[in-house]
């Protein structure tokens, strides 16, 4: 978590090219947008006094170029409709979402994505 | 070649589609309150109505804890039908869920109400419901209850009732008690007892009519089980000694209770129409606050055999005893959620005491409150949230947390030191 705190496209030395670096080093990057997304999602997302730890929801999500919210549906349900209604208004009130400004990157990994709630702080 | 080529591209199609698809994981949230207006609703008669109704349907929901309703003086639009919601107005205010309805005059001097619910960011209708009465606080209740259960998954709790006890001095030595019965918002209370001797332990019986206590009225204390609704009084118990803690089973046939007629306080469960007392416990160590499990079939009471007050179960048939706490040298006054998962209960920690759950699935337990001599858990039936006593500015007063320890509130309360509170079934 401590690298995904870190903001995405922070400079970093270059290193020496190798046959398997830029890709290591688009993971990364990626790993550090897919951290952001993460969190933004995390501070809007309020759970109903229902929630319980092991309800899982999974939305997919399709954002537009620019990281704006094309739509979100649900693929997997928790079986707790207030549940997945938390979910879900999570990702409407965060609206958009830092995505790479790379056309091809964003095409490849960020226009669809899948989310899977799966509370790990709550009390019960 | 061809088919080199043809596996290649086929890989990278395979990689292509494993990663357009990846996973974010989202395990941490907020312990926030849902932000939901409560639009007035709409009267269209030229008399003013004697009570607020969306004003009480706020409150009602502000108390739970789970919801922070909007102030309507920040409201950009008062829709009371559908066609005049513009979702944008809410948005802008981050307000989750709306609520709009009408209020109309029905038969009988009665009211209905017809409400919705909407999910801005949706921007849908996800309820339409109807409530009505001819009291518009019960009305109001009732509508929270739906918009509650609606928006939450759990049942509302807000048609219910509680008990508690209130101690006046009316001069040296010279105390008053009075039994009250009142809406779980402090409203609608009802003196349903009074006496100058103590009045004790008040609870409820299943069927959230009939309620049992201890009273001193006659020369010794007695239990007692009495109809809200008549008032009738019936006496149960007068033996010499302790009779106390009166607790209704799961079926209202039986009463659990507190009786030192063979010695020592034990615990004991009286058959209610024949009167046959079964001894439960037997033990020289003090046994006593007992309740019951939802089956009914295991009484759960504070005893202090192991050598400080924890919490018990036996189990009535087999006589079988297993302790519940373990945590610090003082637990006690046990009530269960009515699923039984969570056992709320007065603990000391420090030396001071507060309100505390085990999670008797997960074994775990959480110190709910941060006042000094908080006592009498008494959990609402649909487990959202426990009501206690405790102290404010050197007297009682009634307060609930939610069953997270996540929201406290302080119920409004009468003169003098109010006192073990008792909330009702589903009424």
């Amino acid at each position: 978590m401590k690298q995904l705190d870190q903001k995405p496209k922070q400079p970093s030395p270059a290193p020496v090219p190798t046959a398997t670096s830029t890709s290591d080093k688009e993971q990364d990057e990626i790993q550090q947008y897919l951290g952001v997304i993460q969190q933004t999602i995390s501070r809007y997302w309020i759970r109903p006094p229902s929630a319980r730890t092991g309800m899982v929801v999974t939305l997919r999500i399709n954002l537009l170029p620019g990281g704006e919210l094309n739509d979100v549906n649900v693929i997997e349900s928790s079986g707790n409709a207030a549940f997945d209604r938390s979910a879900i208004l999570a990702v409407q009130k965060a609206g958009r979402f830092s995505v790479p400004s790379d056309p091809a990157k964003f095409d490849r990994y960020f226009r669809s994505l899948r989310l899977r709630f799966n509370p790990e702080d709550l009390r019960y | 070649m061809l088919v080199r080529y043809f596996i290649v591209g086929f890989l990278a199609l395979l990689a292509s589609i494993a990663r357009a698809e990846l996973t974010v994981e989202i395990t941490k949230g907020l312990d926030d309150a849902i932000p939901i207006a409560i639009v007035p609703f709409g009267w269209s008669q030229p008399n003013r109505l004697p009570e607020d109704v969306s004003a009480i349907v706020s409150a009602d929901l502000y108390r739970s804890g789970q919801f922070k309703p909007l102030d309507r003086a920040d409201m950009l639009s008062r829709p009371t039908e559908a066609s005049q919601v513009f979702y944008r107005d809410w948005r802008v205010l981050k307000t989750e869920y709306l609520v709009i309805g009408k209020l109309i005059p029905a038969e009988a001097g009665r009211y209905r109400a017809d409400f919705e619910i909407f999910d801005v960011f949706q921007q849908r209708s996800i309820k339409k419901a109807t409530v009505a009465s001819n009291n518009l606080r019960a009305l109001a209740h009732a509508a929270s209850d739906i918009i509650y259960q609606t928006l939450t998954g759990i049942r509302g709790a807000f048609s219910t009732r509680m008990l508690y006890v209130t101690m006046e001095r009316m001069g040296p030595k010279k105390q008053r008690y009075r039994l009250y019965v009142a809406d779980v918002d402090g409203y609608n209370d009802r003196i349903i007892l009074e006496s100058p001797e103590p009045i004790l332990s008040p609870t409820w019986a299943p069927n959230g009519r009939h309620v049992a206590y201890v009273s001193f009225q006659s020369t010794r204390p007695s239990i007692y089980i009495q109809d809200t609704v008549t008032g009738r009084q019936q006496k149960i118990t007068g033996f010499p000694g302790l009779n106390g803690a009166p607790s209704f089973s799961p079926d209202g046939k039986r009463l659990a209770m507190v009786l030192s007629k063979d010695g020592n306080p034990e615990i004991y469960v009286m058959e209610l129409t024949s009167g046959r007392l079964q001894r439960i416990t037997n033990h020289y160590a003090i046994d006593t606050e007992p309740t019951w499990t939802p089956d009914g079939q295991h009484v759960v009471f504070t005893s202090e055999r192991g050598g400080s007050p924890q919490i018990y179960r036996q189990h009535i048939a087999s006589g079988k005893v297993e302790r519940l706490t373990f945590d610090g040298n003082y637990n006690a006054r046990p009530a269960l959620t009515p699923d039984g998962r969570f056992l709320a209960m007065v603990h000391r920690s420090n030396g001071v005491f507060h309100i505390a759950v085990k999670d008797l699935v997960r074994g775990t337990l959480n110190v709910l409150t941060e006042t000094d001599l908080d006592e009498s858990p008494s959990i609402a039936p649909n487990a959202s949230m426990i009501l206690y006593a405790t102290m404010h500015g050197g007297r009682g007063v009634l307060s609930a947390v939610s069953l997270d320890g996540r929201v406290t509130v302080r119920l409004p309360s009468r003169f003098g030191d109010v006192r073990e509170p008792s909330w009702s079934p589903f009424l």
